[in-house]
């Protein structure tokens, strides 16, 4: 009697759950939330000139990755989803998302795109995707203060930029000038000691994926040493060891600190006169050097792949009209997004494009732009597996480092659990 | 309609000829509650305890049986040792201050005056808040360009400049400790209040005749009476405590450096940006059983002490 009233109520959830789980759309898009409602009116203009229909259902940023994997994992999936470059190889790894190779009119897209984006949306030699947006970090400060501590050109060093910070807190402009993202996430502490590192002329890993920021003298050191010492003597706010992405402009925006580094794209918010006190006044440089290197900064792109379970023919449709061109042959999102939101691009035509020209060079140098992208790092250690793993364990080191621990003993630490992590994936 | 249904139940109870014997009764009445605690809580338990026998990573085709792997390297890391020990600290003085003022505010909330009946529903407010709207809220209090606290002990003449609170130690634990008792007081400050209104005022009155101070009343008669409750007290909140996990993810992300870095923050670290299942869940595990140890404690004592 209780199987039968079991089987019936198991049949009755069955029924019901079944017109739920239904491919109800052709194509199914997933990413983080950025903009929802302008993604979703892109969809709305693809449906009606593929006569395909589609649905956006974002998760949160700051859980995408884990969203994702434990979807892929429990055969949960997506037709079209978002990549960050920095676990590209781990989900092309898996297979959870398939690559290009063979798809009407990948060689022309990328015949439009610079070779260095190309080979940071490949693994294993094929391409996995078209670029939703793409650029580097760049250095900004605020012209009106250091104009009011007497400071005529940004920093080219990182010896200048501590000078001229300490200038700027000793006249009493600022008690602390600098903000940096220090916090213990993705988007933080690594990355921004990526690009003090590059400044120093030092790097993580050397081309063989072994740990080099371990040695004595490295720029990994140097950059350390360097942050440690601004928290000290208070010229870098402390708060920046709390502070990721989204909440530096908060500082910018406020004319409460002068300098820090943030990606290209944000520089569109901190010169909006709706959403910043100081617009107007924030300016990019080259991202300062050292007697070792002239500059440095780290690249990013983000991108459409089409998962292993898609559809792939209606799949690539909406990839090529989200990363590449819509049906009247023109780059109609990527220029979407690079117009109204200022993200960055990566085709060729854009950059020729006066609209997209005349659009960005009222928040951002376009030609220094262009330089920094000259000074950007290879990253590829960032595109292996288990990456992620390291970096969850190192997070925590820098910081204890920056607060003063000893840092022979956690640099050793972390060289060993990556070639622990090595030996075992 | 309740008029039939108690019919229906008498008949049930009553006929002989359909009598269902209480036993049975209560479990058919108790099944529903049975079957959703099964599915919600058993199920889970069981196999976040398969799980941590497990080496299972997501990002891992493998997942092969690991034995006690797991366990011993959780029991062998240093990370453990020291997150378990912020752990402790951090549950330890949140507790005390969580019993210490909800005692006093239960005290207060005891007497006759006007304008108890608002004091205690605005004791409310901080238990209805979200756990998650409370860490939000007390970042922003805190924030080291225009947070309302640096503001008024800049106004008071405690500090020069705005401080980064969550930046350095030990203020990132302490202020954790504030925002986590400020939404759990009121609690507390309910239970005791509840305990202190089972307690005959005729023994207080009686020992007011006989000269004995506000002071002795309190811990010779108050105090002692009150000790079941307090222990339950001491129990939710230590396990409350012993889990925190929202405060951290939104406040310190464990940090500055690993200073804040709870056992609950390092499940999540190990699940979920990891993906290791096998290690989070076995973190979780050791968790379970401190939490449970620590409950069977306390329980000895309240046991012990009504024995006495």
């Amino acid at each position: 009697m209780m199987k039968k009233w079991l089987t019936i109520a198991a049949l009755a959830l069955v029924g019901w759950a079944a017109p739920m789980s239904a491919q109800d759309t052709d194509v199914e898009l997933t990413g983080w939330p950025y903009q929802v409602d302008v993604v979703r009116e892109n969809l709305e203009r693809f449906t009606s000139q593929s006569g395909l229909s589609a649905t956006y259902n974002p998760f949160p940023s700051n859980e995408y990755h884990t969203k994702m994997v434990s979807s892929f994992a429990s055969g949960t999936n997506f037709d079209v989803v978002y990549v960050r470059d920095s676990f590209l190889a781990e989900w092309a790894a898996a297979g959870w998302i398939i690559p290009l190779t063979g798809l009407p009119g990948v060689d022309d897209y990328m015949a439009d795109l610079p070779q260095g984006i190309i080979e940071q949306m490949s693994f294993e030699g094929e391409v996995y995707g078209l670029p939703y947006y793409s650029g580097n970090s760049v250095f900004v400060y605020n012209d009106r203060l250091m104009k009011q501590a007497g400071i005529s050109s940004p920093p080219k060093t990182w010896n200048d930029l501590r000078s001229q910070a300490q200038t700027m807190k000793d006249k009493g402009i600022l008690p602390k000038p600098v903000v940096i993202g220090l916090a213990a996430n993705e988007n933080s502490i690594l990355r921004t000691l990526e690009i003090v590192s590059a400044g120093f002329g030092g790097k993580f890993f050397n081309d063989k994926l072994e740990p080099v920021f371990q040695e004595p003298n490295s720029g990994v050191r140097k950059a350390l040493a360097w942050i440690a010492d601004g928290i000290k003597s208070g010229w870098i706010n402390e708060a920046s060891l709390n502070q990721g992405d989204g909440e530096i402009d908060q500082f910018m925006r406020s004319g409460t600190a002068a300098f820090t580094l943030v990606t290209d794209y944000e520089m569109k918010v901190l010169n909006d006169s709706e959403q910043s006190n100081e617009a107007g006044n924030i300016k990019n440089a080259l991202v300062p050097g050292s007697a070792d290197a002239t500059s440095g900064t780290i690249g990013y792109v983000r991108l459409y792949s089409i998962t292993s379970e898609a559809d792939k023919e209606k799949a690539w449709k909406l990839v090529q009209f989200l990363g590449g061109k819509d049906a009247t042959g023109a780059y109609y999102v990527p220029k979407r997004w690079a117009l109204e939101f200022g993200l960055g691009f990566s085709p060729a035509p854009l950059y020729k494009d006066a609209d997209v020209r005349n659009s960005i060079s009222g928040w951002i140098d376009p030609d220094l732009l262009q330089e920094q992208a000259k000074y950007a790092i290879n990253r590829g250690y960032r595109f292996v597996p288990y990456f992620s793993d390291w970096e969850t364990e190192a997070w925590g080191g820098f910081q204890e480092i920056i607060g003063g621990a000893d840092a022979d003993s956690i640099l050793e630490e972390l060289a060993e659990n990556w070639n622990e992590l090595q030996s075992e994936y | 309609m309740r008029a039939f249904a108690q019919n229906a139940l008498s008949a049930m109870t009553k006929n002989p000829s359909t009598e269902i014997p209480q036993g049975r009764l209560a479990l058919i009445f108790s099944a529903p509650a049975l079957l959703i605690l099964a599915v919600t809580v058993l199920v889970p338990l069981a196999y976040a305890i398969y799980l941590s026998f497990h080496r299972y990573n997501l990002k891992r085709a493998k997942r092969p049986f690991a034995g006690f792997r797991n366990y011993e390297k959780i029991l062998t890391d240093d990370k453990f040792w020291d997150s378990l020990a912020t752990s402790f600290i951090f549950a330890v003085s949140a507790v005390a201050v969580i019993t210490v003022v909800s005692f006093f505010l239960a005290l207060l909330l005891d007497q006759d005056y006007p304008g108890r009946g608002l004091l205690r529903a605005l004791l409310l407010i901080p238990w209805a808040i979200p756990d998650v709207v409370n860490a939000l809220l007390w970042k922003w209090l805190l924030h080291p360009a225009f947070g309302v606290m640096n503001a008024l002990f800049q106004m008071g003449g405690l500090i020069d400049d705005y401080v980064a609170w969550l930046s350095s130690m030990p203020s990132a634990i302490i202020w954790v400790i504030i925002a986590y008792s400020w939404k759990n007081i009121p609690l507390a400050t309910l239970l005791i209040l509840a305990g202190l209104q089972t307690i005959p005022k005729t023994l207080h009155e009686a020992a007011e005749l006989e000269g004995a101070s506000a002071w002795k009343r309190t811990l010779y008669i108050t105090l002692p009476l009150l000790r079941p409750t307090l222990t339950v007290v001491l129990i939710f909140e230590t396990i409350f405590a012993l889990k925190v996990f929202d405060l951290i993810y939104v406040l310190t992300s464990g940090g500055p450096g690993k200073s804040t870095t709870v056992l609950g923050w390092s499940i999540y670290i190990n699940t979920f940006k990891k993906l290791d299942f096998g290690t989070g869940s076995a973190l979780a595990m050791i968790l379970g059983l401190i939490t449970l140890f620590i409950a069977i404690v306390f329980y000895a004592f309240l046991d012990r002490g009504e024995k006495q």
